[in-house]
C-alpha cells in the first residue's frame, strides 16, 4: 500500500506543476500584465513603471524560473491593483469558502444516502419516485436560478433566513442548499443505482441466507460496498463545488474566493486571478490524492494488491 | 454413498409440494419452477439435475424464500420441513431457518464472499446469529468450522480477506460458513462448476466426509451426472420447470423411464467407446414464457406420441420414492 | 470486377440500418420531454416567427408590466416585460437559440475532437496515451467557470470566444470516456483478426472501433447537451456570455435579480425556461441510454 500512496503523492506533486506551468504560459499568452491593467487604469508611463515591477522586462524563461522559485515558497506574487499578497489575499478568503464547501458537502450526503438507499431498498415505491425527481431536478436546475428563488421564498416573502452575505451559521442554510443541490442530485443517483447493484449481488443473497436480518443485510453487507464508488464521485464534488462557488457566491454576496476571482477578473488585476487558478487546481489534485489514499485504506484489495 | 437400502426407512426431513415460482416480467409470465414435487430424507443425499434454465436454482431458492423480489414469487405449494411449512411461516421466523437448519453453498465463492470483510467477521456471522455466541466462545467455533473443512493454519487465515484465498479453499470457506452451525439439510447449487478437476474431488471428498460425520441432508445441484453418481444416493431430473423423473441412482443409471432422462445419458461422452458422432439431444430448452402444452419436452421426445402434445403425464410410482411423468411408463 | 468493396457495402448499410433504426425507436422515447424538445428546437429554428414580439425593442412605457394573469397584466404580454418593456415571452423563445446554438455547436467541435483523442489515447501505446491523458486531466482539474470567465472578459465576449473556450473542456470529458471504451473494445476478437489480415490502425479505428463507441458518444453527447447549456447560462449570469443585444437565458436571470421582489417574473420564466430545457434533455438522454446501452442504466 506504502507504494501505491508513494506514487499516488508523486502523481499530484507532477499534476501540480503541470497546471502552474499551464498557467503560466496562459496568462504571458494573453497579454502582458501590466498593459492590460494599466490600459485601464493608467496612462503609458505607468505601464513601463508597472513592468519593471512585475519583472516583465526579464527574458521568458527568467521569469518562469521567478515563477516557479516563488511558487515554491508559497508565494503567489502580488495584486496588481494594492500590492498585498495574493497569498494573503487567498487565505483570508479560502475559509469562507472551504466551510461553505463543507456546509454543501454535509448537506449532499446527508439526503442523498439515505434517498438514495431507500430508494434502492423500495424500488419503485412513492420514496422511489421521490429521489428520482429530486435527482433529475437537481441536475437540471440552473443554480443561480435557484439561489435567486430561494431568496425570494425564505429571505424575503418568509423572512427566516439572512439574504446574502456571512453572518453567521443560519446565513449559511441558502447558499450551502444552493451549492449542495446539483451534487446531491447526483449522489442520489449513484447511491442508489451502486446499492440496487450491490442488493443484487451472491454475497447479499448468501447473507440473507445465512439468516441474517435485512437492516443488517443492507446497512453492513450492502452499503459497506455500494459507497465505494460514491467515494469515488466526491473527488468530482469537489471540482464542483469550486466551479460553482463563483456563481454562488456571487448571487449571495459570500465573502469567499469565488467572489474575490470574479472581482479581480472585472477589475483586471490578472495576478490574483491566476493564483486562484492554480489555488483551485492544486486543491482538485489533493482532494483526488486523498480519495485515493482513502480508497486504498477502506478497500482491502487494494490494501493488499495494490490495484 | 450411504447404504441405498436404508435411505427409503428414514424419515422425511424435506417434503416439497407443487412448488410453483413465477417470473412476472413485462412481456409475460415466466413459470421457472412450474409444479415440482419432491422429498429429501434425513442424512440423504439427492441430486437435482437439469440443462442451464430447467429451474434448478428457482427451486433452491424457493425452497429457502429467497427468491428475488419483485421480479418472482412462490405463487403456490408447500415446502414441509420436518414437518414445517415454511411458506406459511413470517420472515423473522424463517430467518431462524436460514443460516442455522438449513444453509446453503452458492456457485461461485468468488462473489458469494464480501470482499470488504474478513473471513474470520464473514464465517463468524452465522454462528454469532444462531449460536448466539460471542467473543472467544465464537472464534473457537471459528477455528473450528475453519479446520472441519481443511484450511491450514486457520488462525493466521480468520484475519485474511477473500480474495486472498484460492478458488478452492474460498468454496470451503464458504461451506465452513453453511456448516458451522450444524444445519440438518445443506443446498449446493453447483458449488464445484468454477472449481478445477482435482480441487472438485477434494472438495467433494470433504462434503461426504462431514455428511457421514453429521447426518446432514444435502441436496445438490448440478449439470454434472459425474457428481451426482458419486455424490448422490436419490437424483431428480429437471426440464422446464418441473421434475421429470426422480429415482435411486443406481436405478435411474441402470433403467432410466423419461426419454430425457436417456437422452441425458447418452450424451455424456464414455471413454473408449467408438461412436462416429457425440450424441445429441435435438432442439433447445423451450422459453420458459412459452413452455408447449401437454409433456414440455414432447417437440424433443423421439417417442412423443399424441396424447403427450395435449395433456401432461400424471407422476408413474416405480416403487419407493420412485416416480415419472411420462405417457409411455403410464401403460 | 466489382469496384466497391463488399467491406464498404456492409459499412454504408450498416449506418443506414442505424439511422433508420434511430429514428423509429424514437416512438418509445418518454413523450413529455421529446415534446418539449421538439418545441425548443421549434423555438430554435422557427423563433423569430413564433415569438409574438420583437424582442429587442425597448418600449419604456410598457415596463414591468406583470405576466397576464395579474390584474395589470395585457394577453399581448402573456409573462410581462422587464425594466426596458421588452416582453418575456418574446425574449425566452428567441433566447433559446443561443443556448441551443452555442451548445450544438461546441458538441460538434470539442466533442468531435474529443472523439478522436479518445480513440487514439486508447489505442495507442503506452507514452501517447499517458501524454493524452495528463493534458485531460490537467483540464479537468481546472475550475471551468473561471477559466472561462477570465478568457472572454480578456479576450472579449462573443459567440466565438465562450466556444473556443468552453470547447476544451468537453472535449477532455468525451477524451475519458471514449479512451475507456476503445481500451476494453480493442480486446476484442474481430480487432485481432482485423490486425492479423494486416488492416492499418486508422482504418481498424474507423472501421471496427468507432461503430462500437458510438452509441457511448450519443448518449454522452446528449447529456453533455444539458449541461453545456448550464454552463453558458452560468456564464452569461456572470455577465460574460453572448453579448447584448441577443437575448440569453442567464442574462436574463441577472438582470430580474434586482427586482426580485418587485418583479420576479423577469427572473422566473427564463430560469424556468433553463429548468425545463436541461430536464427535457436529461429525461431524454437517460433514456436513450438505457436503450442504447443498457449496461450503464442507472435509474
Amino acid at each position: 500500500m506504502l507504494t501505491y500512496i508513494g506514487l499516488r503523492i508523486f502523481q499530484a506533486f507532477l499534476g501540480l506543476w503541470f497546471i502552474a506551468t499551464l498557467v503560466f504560459i496562459l496568462s504571458r499568452s494573453i497579454g502582458d500584465p501590466a498593459e492590460i491593467f494599466t490600459a485601464r487604469h493608467g496612462h503609458v508611463h505607468a505601464r513601463e513603471l508597472m513592468e519593471e515591477r512585475l519583472g516583465l522586462d526579464k527574458p521568458l524563461y527568467h521569469q518562469y524560473g521567478i515563477y516557479v522559485g516563488q511558487l515554491l515558497r508559497g508565494d503567489l506574487g502580488k495584486s496588481v491593483r494594492n500590492g498585498i499578497p495574493i497569498t494573503k489575499i487567498l487565505m483570508e478568503r479560502l475559509p469562507a469558502t472551504f466551510t461553505l464547501g463543507l456546509f454543501a458537502l454535509g448537506f449532499a450526503i446527508a439526503f442523498s444516502i439515505p434517498l438514495g438507499v431507500l430508494g434502492a431498498v423500495y424500488r419503485d415505491s412513492p420514496i422511489d419516485w421521490f429521489a428520482k425527481v429530486m435527482a433529475f431536478l437537481g441536475q437540471a436546475m440552473p443554480p443561480f436560478w435557484l439561489g435567486i428563488m430561494l431568496i425570494i421564498l425564505f429571505a424575503v416573502i418568509w423572512d427566516i433566513v439572512p439574504p446574502a452575505g456571512k453572518t453567521g451559521w443560519t446565513s449559511y442554510i441558502l447558499p450551502g442548499f444552493t451549492l449542495g443541490w446539483g451534487v446531491m442530485a447526483g449522489m442520489v443517483r449513484l447511491v442508489r443505482s451502486s446499492m440496487l447493484d450491490v442488493l443484487d449481488s451472491d454475497y447479499v443473497t448468501m447473507a440473507r441466507a445465512k439468516g441474517v436480518g435485512e437492516i443488517i443485510v443492507v446497512s453492513k453487507h450492502a452499503l459497506r460496498n455500494a459507497l465505494i464508488p460514491v467515494i469515488t464521485y466526491s473527488s468530482l464534488v469537489l471540482g464542483a463545488f469550486m466551479n460553482g462557488s463563483v456563481v454562488v457566491e456571487q448571487v449571495f454576496a459570500w465573502p469567499g474566493i469565488g467572489t474575490v476571482a470574479v472581482q479581480s477578473v472585472v477589475s483586471r488585476d490578472f495576478p490574483i486571478v491566476q493564483g486562484v487558478v492554480i489555488v483551485f487546481g492544486a486543491f482538485f489534485i489533493f482532494i483526488n490524492l486523498f480519495v485515493d489514499i482513502l480508497y486504498a485504506v477502506i478497500d482491502p484489495r487494494i490494501k493488499y494488491t495494490g490495484q | 454413498m450411504t447404504d441405498m437400502s436404508t435411505t427409503k426407512d428414514r424419515s422425511i426431513l424435506l417434503d416439497v409440494k407443487g412448488l410453483k415460482t413465477y417470473f412476472f416480467q413485462r412481456r409475460g409470465v415466466l413459470k421457472a419452477v412450474d409444479g415440482v414435487n419432491f422429498t429429501v430424507r434425513a442424512g440423504e443425499s439427492v441430486g437435482l439435475v437439469g440443462e442451464s434454465g430447467s429451474g434448478k436454482s428457482m427451486t433452491c431458492l424457493s425452497i429457502m424464500r429467497l427468491v428475488p423480489k419483485p421480479a418472482a414469487r412462490i405463487v403456490e405449494g408447500q415446502i414441509l420441513f420436518d414437518g414445517e411449512d415454511l411458506l406459511g411461516i413470517g420472515e423473522s421466523e424463517m430467518r431462524e431457518y436460514r443460516g442455522s437448519k438449513i444453509a446453503m453453498v452458492m456457485q461461485d465463492p468468488q462473489t458469494s464472499m464480501n470482499p470488504v470483510f474478513t473471513v474470520g467477521n464473514q464465517v463468524e456471522e452465522p454462528i454469532k446469529l444462531h449460536l448466539k455466541e460471542r467473543g472467544a466462545q465464537a472464534m473457537q467455533r471459528v477455528l473450528d468450522a475453519l479446520r472441519a473443512v481443511r484450511i491450514p493454519s486457520p488462525e493466521d487465515r480468520v484475519k485474511q480477506y477473500p480474495h486472498q484465498f484460492s478458488g478452492g479453499m474460498r468454496q470451503r470457506v464458504v461451506a465452513a460458513m453453511g456448516l458451522s452451525t450444524s444445519p440438518q439439510l445443506l443446498v449446493a447449487d453447483e458449488p464445484t462448476t468454477s472449481l478445477d478437476v482435482t480441487i472438485q474431488a477434494q472438495f467433494l471428498g470433504l462434503i461426504k466426509d462431514i455428511q457421514e460425520e453429521h447426518g446432514t441432508s444435502v441436496i445438490w445441484v448440478t449439470h454434472d451426472l459425474g457428481i451426482v453418481a458419486q455424490m448422490c444416493d436419490r437424483v431428480n431430473v429437471m426440464y422446464a420447470g418441473r421434475i421429470v423423473e426422480s429415482a435411486e441412482v443406481r436405478k435411474i443409471y441402470k433403467d432410466p423411464q423419461h426419454p430425457y432422462t436417456k437422452a441425458l445419458l447418452d450424451s455424456v461422452p464414455v471413454m473408449g467407446a467408438r461412436k462416429p458422432r457425440l450424441y445429441q439431444i435435438d432442439g433447445q430448452p423451450p422459453d420458459l414464457r412459452s413452455i408447449p402444452t401437454g409433456c414440455s419436452f414432447w417437440p424433443r421426445c423421439p417417442a412423443a406420441m399424441d396424447i403427450c402434445k395435449t395433456e401432461y403425464p400424471p407422476a408413474t410410482h416405480m416403487g419407493g420414492d420412485d416416480f415419472v411423468h411420462c405417457w409411455l411408463a403410464e401403460k | 470486377m466489382v469496384s466497391v468493396s463488399s467491406t464498404q457495402i456492409v459499412m454504408t448499410n450498416v449506418w443506414k440500418l442505424r439511422l433508420v433504426a434511430m429514428l423509429s425507436g424514437l416512438k418509445r422515447a418518454p413523450k413529455i420531454p421529446t415534446i418539449i424538445l421538439g418545441i425548443l428546437l421549434a423555438f430554435g429554428l422557427f423563433g423569430q416567427w413564433i415569438a409574438p414580439h420583437d424582442p429587442i425593442t425597448i418600449d419604456l412605457a410598457k415596463s414591468f408590466t406583470p405576466p397576464v394573469w395579474h390584474a395589470e397584466g395585457s394577453a399581448s404580454n402573456l409573462l410581462g416585460t422587464d425594466k426596458l418593456g421588452r416582453d418575456i415571452l418574446s425574449r425566452v423563445i428567441i433566447g433559446s437559440r443561443v443556448s441551443l446554438a452555442l451548445s450544438l455547436t461546441i458538441i460538434g467541435l470539442g466533442g468531435g475532437v474529443g472523439v478522436i483523442l479518445g480513440l487514439v489515447s486508447g489505442y495507442s501505446g503506452r507514452k501517447v496515451d499517458s501524454l493524452i491523458q495528463r493534458g485531460v486531466e490537467v483540464i479537468l482539474a481546472m475550475p471551468t467557470i473561471l477559466v472561462a470567465l477570465v478568457f472572454v472578459f480578456t479576450v472579449g465576449r462573443s459567440f466565438e470566444s465562450v466556444m473556443f473556450i468552453l470547447s476544451p473542456f468537453l472535449a477532455a470529458r468525451f477524451t475519458r470516456i471514449v479512451r475507456g471504451e476503445t481500451l476494453s473494445i480493442r480486446e476484442r476478437d474481430f480487432v485481432a483478426v482485423a490486425k492479423v489480415i494486416g488492416t492499418p490502425a486508422w482504418m481498424i479505428l474507423l472501421r471496427h472501433i468507432l461503430p462500437n463507441v458510438f452509441n457511448t458518444v450519443i448518449v454522452l453527447a446528449t447529456l453533455e447537451v444539458g449541461h453545456l447549456i448550464l454552463l453558458e447560462a452560468s456564464l452569461s449570469f456572470l455577465g460574460v456570455g453572448v453579448p447584448p443585444p441577443h437575448p440569453a437565458w442567464g442574462l436574463m436571470v441577472a438582470g430580474g435579480r434586482e427586482f426580485i421582489s418587485s418583479a420576479y417574473w423577469i427572473a422566473l420564466f427564463p430560469g424556468l425556461a433553463i429548468l425545463f430545457a436541461v430536464l427535457s434533455i436529461n429525461l431524454f438522454g437517460d433514456w436513450l441510454r438505457d436503450t442504447l446501452d443498457p449496461r450503464r442504466r442507472q435509474l
